[in-house]
Parts: C-alpha cells; sequence; structure tokens
C-alpha cells in the first residue's frame, strides 16, 4: 500500500466513525442533526489545543477530546428536547454555523488561520509511521463499530429506536424520550470528538472551513445513501462516497454538488439507502443467502 | 381511579372538547362512543399527556396528573393502545413487547408477562423475530394491545380498537378486552363501532362535538332512542 493509498484509508476511516456517531442520532433515535461537522470540529480543536497549548500526548488528548465533545454533545441534546423534528434541522444547520464562526473569529482556537504544529502521535518516543497511524484509526473504527453492536443490543439501544420510530407510543409506554435523545446525542457527538482528534492529530493543521456545513452534508449524505439506521448502511455509505472523489478526480470539484444530487435522488426512489432495512439491494441479498426455507418476502404478510 | 373535571381541550384558539366530565372507576369498564371528528382520540391523548393544551383537572389514583409527563402517568400505570395500531415498525415483535415492559425492573417477571402475551396471541409467538411493519393489521393490533399488557396497566386507555380491521379482528380484539376486564383491569375504550362497544363495556358515554351529552349503563344506552338512532343504526 503507498503512501497515497494510506491517506485515504485514513481519511475513509475517519468518515466511518462520524457516520456511525451520525446513525446513532438520526438513523436509531431518528433526531435529524445537520450539523454533525460541529462536533467533529469540537473534538478536533479540543485535541488540537490540548496537544498543542497544554503539550498533554495524543493518547491523553483523544479520550479529552471525546469527553468534552459528548459533553458539548449533551447541551445540543437538551435543546433537542424542547424542538420539533423540522426546526432542531434548522437549528443543528445554525450550530454548525455558530461553531464555525466560533473558531474563526476567537483567537483562542486560533482564529481564521486555525491551529497548526498539531504533532503525530508517538509511542515510547517513536513518532508513528502514517501505515501505523493507520493501524489506530483501524482500532478505532473497529471500536466503534464493536460499541455500537452492543448498543443495539441493549436496552438502550432499543429504547433509542423506539424513540426514533414512534415518540408518542413510545412515551405512552413508560420511555423518558428527553432523557434518551440526549443521550443520544452524547453518543453520537463522542464518535464525532473520536472522528476529529484523529483528523487533528494526521492532518497536523485544522482551519475552521474544515467542519463547516458543507461537510455535515457530507456526513449525512453518506449515511443516507448507506441506509441511515443500519450501521453497515453507515460504513458502506462512508467507503462509497469518502472514496468516489478519489477515484473520479474530476469529482473533487462538484463533491458538494455529487452529494446534493445523491441525498435528492436517494429521498425520491430508495429512501431506506442502498443497504437499508427494506432496499432492493438488500432484500436481493437478503433473499440470496436464506436458507430457502424462509426467503425475504414469504416471511412477509401473513395473515 | 381515573377522575375527569370539566376538561376543555385546545388546539391553538380552538376549543374541540368543552368541559367533559366523566370518571372510570376500579375494575369498571368504560366506552366512549361518539362519530368521527367527536374529540374522541385528542381526548384520550391529553389524558395521556401527549396533548397539554387543556383546562381541567384529571385525577387518576387520587394524584392530579395534569401536570405529569406522558412517561410519568404510564409509571402510574395508565398506559395506551394508540390509535392506527401503531406499533414500533422497524422492531421485532418480541422488542415491541419488551418496550412494553420498559417500567418494569424484574427480568423474570417481563418473561412471565412476555409468556402471558404470547398465551393471549399465540400467532405472535410465531412472528417475533419479524418486524412490526411486516404484520397484517389484525397482528398489529394484538401486538398493540399485548405491547401495553407488557406494562401491566391498572388503566388501560384504547383508541378505537376496530377501525380498519376485517370483521373476524374485530370480534377477536373485543373478545381480548373482554378478557382483560374479566381479569380485572380497568379500561377506558373509545370507539366508533358504538354496537360492539357496548356490548362489551358495563358503562357509557356519549361524545358529540366536543361535548358529552348522554351517560348511563352500557344497557341503558343500548335502549336509549337517540343512541340507536344515530350510532346504533336503528
Amino acid at each position: 500500500m503507498g503512501l497515497y493509498q494510506v491517506t485515504v484509508a485514513i481519511t475513509t476511516g475517519i468518515y466511518i466513525i462520524l457516520t456511525m456517531g451520525l446513525n446513532t442520532i438520526t438513523g436509531y433515535t431518528g433526531q435529524v442533526s445537520l450539523g454533525h461537522a460541529a462536533f467533529f470540529g469540537v473534538g478536533a480543536y479540543a485535541s488540537a489545543i490540548l496537544s498543542v497549548r497544554y503539550g498533554f500526548p495524543f493518547w491523553v488528548a483523544l479520550p479529552l477530546a471525546i469527553i468534552s465533545t459528548a459533553l458539548v454533545g449533551a447541551v445540543l441534546g437538551a435543546v433537542s428536547t424542547r424542538l420539533r423534528e423540522d426546526s432542531l434541522a434548522i437549528t443543528t444547520i445554525g450550530i454548525n454555523f455558530v461553531m464555525v464562526s466560533v473558531f474563526k473569529y476567537s483567537s483562542f482556537f486560533g482564529g481564521a488561520l486555525g491551529i497548526g504544529g498539531i504533532r503525530y502521535p508517538s509511542l515510547f518516543g517513536h513518532t508513528l509511521t502514517k501505515p501505523e497511524y493507520l493501524l489506530v484509526v483501524a482500532a478505532c473504527v473497529a471500536l466503534g463499530v464493536w460499541l455500537d453492536r452492543r448498543l443495539v443490543r441493549s436496552w438502550l439501544g432499543l429504547a433509542l429506536r423506539a424513540v426514533g420510530q414512534d415518540e408518542a407510543a413510545a412515551e405512552s409506554l413508560g420511555v423518558d424520550s428527553p432523557r434518551f435523545k440526549i443521550v443520544a446525542f452524547m453518543i453520537g457527538t463522542a464518535y464525532a470528538g473520536a472522528a476529529g482528534s484523529l483528523y487533528a492529530h494526521f492532518m497536523t493543521f485544522i482551519s475552521p472551513q474544515d467542519f463547516g456545513f458543507p461537510m455535515s452534508i457530507s456526513i449525512i449524505s453518506m449515511a443516507v445513501f448507506g441506509g441511515l439506521g443500519t450501521l453497515r448502511g453507515a460504513i458502506l455509505g462512508s467507503c462509497v462516497l469518502g472514496l468516489a472523489p478519489e477515484v473520479f478526480r474530476p469529482l473533487v470539484e462538484y463533491r458538494n454538488l455529487m452529494y446534493g444530487a445523491l441525498l435528492l435522488l436517494m429521498m425520491r426512489f430508495q429512501p431506506q439507502g442502498l443497504i437499508g432495512d427494506g432496499s432492493v439491494v438488500w432484500e436481493r441479498i437478503r433473499s440470496l443467502f436464506a436458507s430457502g426455507r424462509v426467503p425475504g418476502r414469504a416471511e412477509r404478510g401473513g395473515v | 381511579m381515573l377522575t375527569v373535571e370539566s376538561l376543555a381541550v385546545r388546539y391553538g384558539d380552538m376549543e374541540v372538547i368543552h368541559g367533559a366530565s366523566f370518571e372510570v372507576e376500579e375494575g369498571d369498564s368504560v366506552a366512549i362512543i361518539g362519530a368521527n371528528g367527536a374529540g374522541k382520540t385528542t381526548l384520550l391523548r391529553t389524558l395521556m399527556g401527549l396533548h397539554r393544551n387543556f383546562d381541567g383537572r384529571i385525577a387518576f389514583l387520587g394524584k392530579d396528573i395534569g401536570h405529569m409527563s406522558p412517561w410519568e402517568r404510564a409509571k402510574l400505570g395508565m398506559v395506551m393502545v394508540p390509535e392506527g395500531r401503531r406499533v414500533f415498525p422497524d422492531l421485532s415483535v418480541e422488542q415491541n413487547l419488551l418496550i412494553g415492559a420498559y417500567s418494569q425492573q424484574d427480568r423474570s417477571a417481563v418473561r412471565a408477562s412476555m409468556e402471558e402475551v404470547y398465551g393471549l396471541f399465540p400467532i405472535l409467538r410465531e412472528r417475533r423475530h419479524q418486524v412490526g411493519k411486516t404484520l397484517s393489521g389484525g397482528e398489529q393490533q394484538m401486538l398493540a394491545i399485548g405491547r401495553a399488557l407488557m406494562a401491566r396497566p391498572r388503566l388501560l386507555l384504547v383508541d378505537e380498537v376496530s377501525t380498519g380491521l376485517m370483521p373476524i379482528f374485530v370480534d377477536k380484539a373485543f373478545q381480548v378486552l373482554r378478557g382483560l376486564i374479566e381479569r380485572g383491569v380497568s379500561v377506558l375504550l373509545v370507539e366508533q363501532n358504538a354496537r360492539k362497544a357496548l356490548a362489551t363495556m358495563a358503562r357509557g358515554y356519549v361524545l358529540e362535538t366536543g361535548r358529552i351529552v348522554l351517560s348511563g349503563t352500557a344497557d341503558e344506552l343500548a335502549a336509549n332512542a337517540d343512541v340507536r338512532k344515530a350510532y346504533l343504526g336503528a
């Protein structure tokens, strides 16, 4: 694997972590967030400042960045419990712009120039090489996947999905939905915080526009393209949309146009996403692997 | 058990329920019958705490619950079977039931409740790994009722048990309600199908454009000339 491929793989890994987080908030819990990049930024800036200004090593800055981002996420979660779906979407866009302005106009965050000189992580005095850093990112992705599977199988995950699918019904069965929305935002933004920290120490230089609204659109496009509400969809969506501009270089210029167009097409023709539950492709795959007796469709319907 | 006094419910500035008073005693079964648009669903949503724009007093088990959230009411034992069989579409039958047991701490009690629900609706056991939206209308209604039973309700609020169901399932649904009442669960049913509702419940109220215009035992109402004319097609 050449250095270019390693770079692309690291970036894709960071996208996967971001999308998994958004999938928890928007996919499982049904809280539309169009400002996920803001939390990516909080994680990146927290990690950068801890490392550059206070000399914390990456291994300490990473967990601290995760915690700080989750705390900021909790605040947004608390706000979200007072908002309806459409106004939440708009509020999260607003938060994205506010965060970018804060990064841009506050000297604490380095202003428009951003923060440079962020060190690559080192281990026992040895500064990690890019391929070694890829292993760190891969380990974080694996941990993220494992935590996501645990979440989905837990009581907590069940409650999050119930709130996402029918909030009123969940509440009238005793589910305290505001609490679960806050938890969903904390989990999802914690993922974004991890992604931000990994990004900052990989780029070694960050600036406000890395975390703007277009980035949020990229992340939600990935989640929707793959299939909102499923882990496999989040992973596939980040890989396909993350790699597309690399494979088709001319696309780089039109990246946002492409994402926007894809988002519209998916919403119109395949809202379940490419491999979400009930999508054409996923049903095909299921019936291919279903052992003769219970093919996907025959099982349905019933009486 | 449930006492409602001069309840007025609004959407924005428009009042849709005008000073309704009624009660459900412990072990009682009460039907509120009325045509489409009489305010039945709004009434139940207000009782459950899903609609907050109201005046008047709602007391449950002697406590004023008007300021409480739906989940606090559910924890007190008031549980609703929502209109239109709103099961969680992408959760399996078993997961739907587990959400019903959300407030129950004791795992073995949850398993016992689940066995009970499966005993009541054997088809749900067969379909326990299927997701909610793949069930038929009748099965979804059974799941919605089963899910509410998992919460071990003291008072079950039921919104339209019969709408959109084939006649055979309507009978089954009312049969299930009768079984619950016999086991001592208090039931408040709002229902368009007045004939079935009055045949199943002990007492009834008639709701007409946001006002309770009649009340009595189910037999009295079923014999009332106005009720017969307006709701029983006789």
